[in-house]
């Protein structure tokens, strides 16, 4: 199991307050650990490309440093530099005239949820019982099994359900950011917990019974 | 059963409750349906585990997701931003 740096980073954040508002080379590395890997999530589900991903984040964080005077401290520190990227990404769009929303359509288009409800809606599947799941929690094995679970997912889909389920980003922040409707996002976001269920439900839940 | 929900409403109504406050009515109708569905009762704790578990995965640092941020580009941004304010 990998341990997120970003944990470290805030315990023990060695960020100094800035000297009359000089900006502080230091706080754009403190950034970089503790949303470094948000910010990216959030780039590449974009641009689906990752050295451009990687350089958006890049611009990101250099833009900051230079709005850093401006940061009233209202917004989160995280929200702010998604604003950022926000802008960042735009920009990107209107040079390279593409788009990605369509993409996260055809994405979804490709979790199949044929069988999982008859026509009138009904289940089609067993929806089995699992017995007490808090116990899986303690087991290395279920991690495995989780993961193995969202690699399954199309990648830029997977990155948004990160976002919102392990990132904790709020569904409008997420749905602003990535330029789709929320109840665009609402179904694709159940698509996905219905297939991860399915999913745990024969590699793990299966075999423990 | 007319004007009750389907399992399939049902589901995606117990997913949006994990995203967004449901409207009264969408409450009231997942709960009168949950009331009579088994199947969509397990479902709805099921989820609920699911969500509990990526919660965890987060606090903990539980390397479930990727991608992140590689090492070679971690460290490519980190002298980009250190670099701006040198002389």
């Amino acid at each position: 199991m990998q341990l997120d740096r970003e944990t470290a980073a805030a315990c023990c954040g060695d960020s100094r307050p800035a000297r009359d508002g000089v900006p502080n080379k230091l706080d754009a590395t403190v950034w970089l650990e503790r949303h470094g890997d948000v910010l990216y999530r959030f780039a590449l589900a974009r641009v689906g490309d990752e050295t451009q991903a990687e350089d958006l984040v890049q611009e990101t964080l250099l833009a900051a440093l230079q709005a850093r005077a401006r940061y009233a401290g209202g917004a989160s520190e995280r929200t702010w530099l998604i604003g950022i990227l926000k802008h960042k990404l735009v920009d990107f769009f209107r040079k390279s005239s593409r788009e990605s929303a369509e993409e996260f359509d055809e994405d979804t288009a490709l979790l199949n949820m044929e069988g999982a409800f008859d026509t009138q809606g009904h289940w089609q599947i067993e929806v089995s019982h699992w017995a007490e799941p808090e116990r899986s929690l303690e087991q290395t094995q279920f991690w495995h099994a989780l993961a193995a679970c969202v690699e399954r997912l199309p990648p830029r889909l997977a990155l948004l359900f990160t976002l919102r389920e392990v990132d904790g980003v709020a569904s409008e922040e997420l749905c602003e950011t990535m330029q789709i409707t929320q109840n665009n996002l609402w179904v694709m976001l159940s698509r996905m917990r219905l297939q991860l269920r399915n999913c745990l439900d024969v590699s793990w839940f299966g075999k423990a019974a | 059963m007319k004007g009750m929900l389907t399992c399939k409403d049902a589901s995606r109504l117990a997913s949006k409750a994990l995203d967004t406050p449901l409207s009264w009515r969408e409450r009231w109708g997942l709960r009168m349906h949950l009331l009579f569905c088994t199947l969509c009762r397990r479902y709805v704790r099921e989820l609920k585990f699911l969500r509990t578990a990526f919660r965890r995965a987060r606090t903990d640092g539980i390397g479930v997701v990727r991608p992140k941020l590689s090492e070679a580009a971690r460290s490519r941004i980190r002298q980009a931003v250190s670099g701006t304010d040198q002389e």
